[in-house]
C-alpha cells in the first residue's frame, strides 16, 4: 500500500481535476481505508507481539475496511451521519476517494499477495505489480508540495483574478 | 429522500452496517487462518508440505544465525530460513519467497527482496496519521446531531 501522505496528496491533486463539491469528504475517503483498517490492525499486532497474545480477529478483522465491500459500507455509514440533503454527494465523494486509494494500492507489487477485491464473493487476490511497495516514498514530499501549491492557485478554467482598477487622480 | 440514505430508521441502518462489517471481519479472520498455505500449515504435515512454495511478504528479520540462516517473523513468529545473511540486520523488513523443507524444518530461500525505504514509509505513515488526527477534526464538526464539513463546498 502507498503511504498516507501520498494518498492525501494525490487526492488533493485529483480533486483539482474532479472538482467534487465535497472536497473534505473526497480527501477523507482517500485516507480512511488505512486509518480504519491498517492502523488498528498494526496497533493490535504490536500489542500481540510486545504485550500479550490477542485473538487474531483483532489483527485481521479490520481488513474488509480496506476492500471494496467494506469501503462501500463504511462510506454509506459515514454518509448517514451528514444532513440528509448532502448524503448523496458525500457518499459519491467518499467512494471516489476510496476508489482512488485502492487504485494506488493495486499498482504495487507484493510478490503476488494482492488484494481480495471480490471479498467475500470471490476469493482470488489481485494486484497490478507495476511499482514496488515503497516506490512512492521518495515522491511523497514532492507530491505533498505540489498538492499544497495547487491549492494556493484557483482551479484550471477559472479566469485569473484581476487587480482592482486604479481610480484616476482628480484634477 | 427515500431509501438507504434517508433519515428513516437511520439508527437501524447504521447498526446493521456495523453488524455486517463485524461479520465480514470475522469471516476474513477465518479465511486468514485457514486458507493461506503458510508455515503453520506446513508444520501440520511436514513431509507432505515439503517442496511447497511459501511467500512471506514484508516480514521482519528477528534473528541472524551465521552466514546462511536467519529467522523472520510477522503474525507467525521466528520462521527459520536458509539463505545468505549478507546485508541483513535484525529489525530489517524483507520479503522472501522460498520452499518448505521438512529437513529442519526450514524454508529454503529462493528469492529475497529488501525494502530499504521501509523506515521512510513508516515515518510517512506516522506523519499521515498525525496529519489526519489534526486535519479531520478541522475539516468536520458536529452540528445539531449531524456531521458537517468546515471546508467550503
Amino acid at each position: 500500500m502507498a503511504d498516507l501522505v501520498t494518498h492525501a496528496a494525490v487526492a488533493l491533486l485529483a480533486q483539482r481535476l474532479v472538482r467534487s463539491p465535497q472536497v473534505a469528504c473526497f480527501v477523507a475517503g482517500s485516507v480512511l481505508p488505512d486509518l480504519l483498517s491498517r492502523l488498528p490492525s498494526m496497533f493490535f499486532a504490536e500489542v500481540d507481539r510486545r504485550v500479550h497474545p490477542l485473538p487474531t480477529l483483532l489483527q485481521f478483522g479490520w481488513e474488509p475496511l480496506h476492500l471494496p465491500v467494506g469501503m462501500a459500507l463504511a462510506s454509506t455509514a459515514l454518509a448517514l451521519l451528514f444532513p440528509e440533503a448532502q448524503r448523496r454527494q458525500v457518499l459519491r465523494a467518499l467512494l471516489g476517494g476510496m476508489a482512488l486509494h485502492l487504485g494506488l494500492d493495486v499498482l504495487q507489487d507484493h510478490l503476488g499477495q494482492g488484494y481480495l477485491l471480490g471479498f467475500p464473493f470471490i476469493r482470488g487476490s489481485f494486484e497490478l505489480g507495476w511499482i514496488g511497495s515503497e516506490a512512492t516514498v521518495p515522491l511523497a514530499p514532492l507530491l505533498a508540495l505540489l498538492a499544497l501549491w495547487s491549492w494556493r492557485r484557483p482551479p484550471t478554467g477559472q479566469p485569473p483574478s484581476r487587480p482592482p482598477p486604479v481610480d484616476s487622480p482628480q484634477e | 429522500m427515500n431509501g438507504l440514505l434517508s433519515d428513516r430508521r437511520r439508527a437501524w441502518k447504521l447498526s446493521a452496517i456495523v453488524l455486517v462489517l463485524i461479520g465480514l471481519g470475522v469471516h476474513y479472520d477465518h479465511l486468514a487462518q485457514t486458507v493461506p498455505f503458510n508455515w503453520d500449515r506446513c508444520l501440520e504435515d511436514p513431509e507432505r508440505a515439503s517442496g511447497r512454495q511459501l511467500t512471506m511478504a514484508l516480514w521482519t528479520v528477528t534473528a541472524i544465525d551465521g552466514p546462511a540462516r536467519y529467522e523472520v517473523s510477522r503474525t507467525i513468529r521466528d520462521v527459520p530460513v536458509v539463505g545468505p545473511t549478507e546485508g541483513l540486520s535484525v529489525g530489517q523488513t524483507i520479503s522472501v519467497v522460498g520452499v518448505f523443507s521438512a529437513d529442519g524444518p526450514v524454508v529454503v530461500e529462493r528469492y529475497r527482496r529488501d525494502h530499504p525505504w521501509r523506515r521512510g514509509k513508516v515515518l510517512l505513515g506516522l506523519l499521515g496519521v498525525l496529519g489526519s488526527l489534526v486535519g479531520l477534526p478541522l475539516a468536520f464538526r458536529w452540528k445539531a446531531g449531524r456531521l458537517v464539513t468546515n471546508w467550503p463546498t
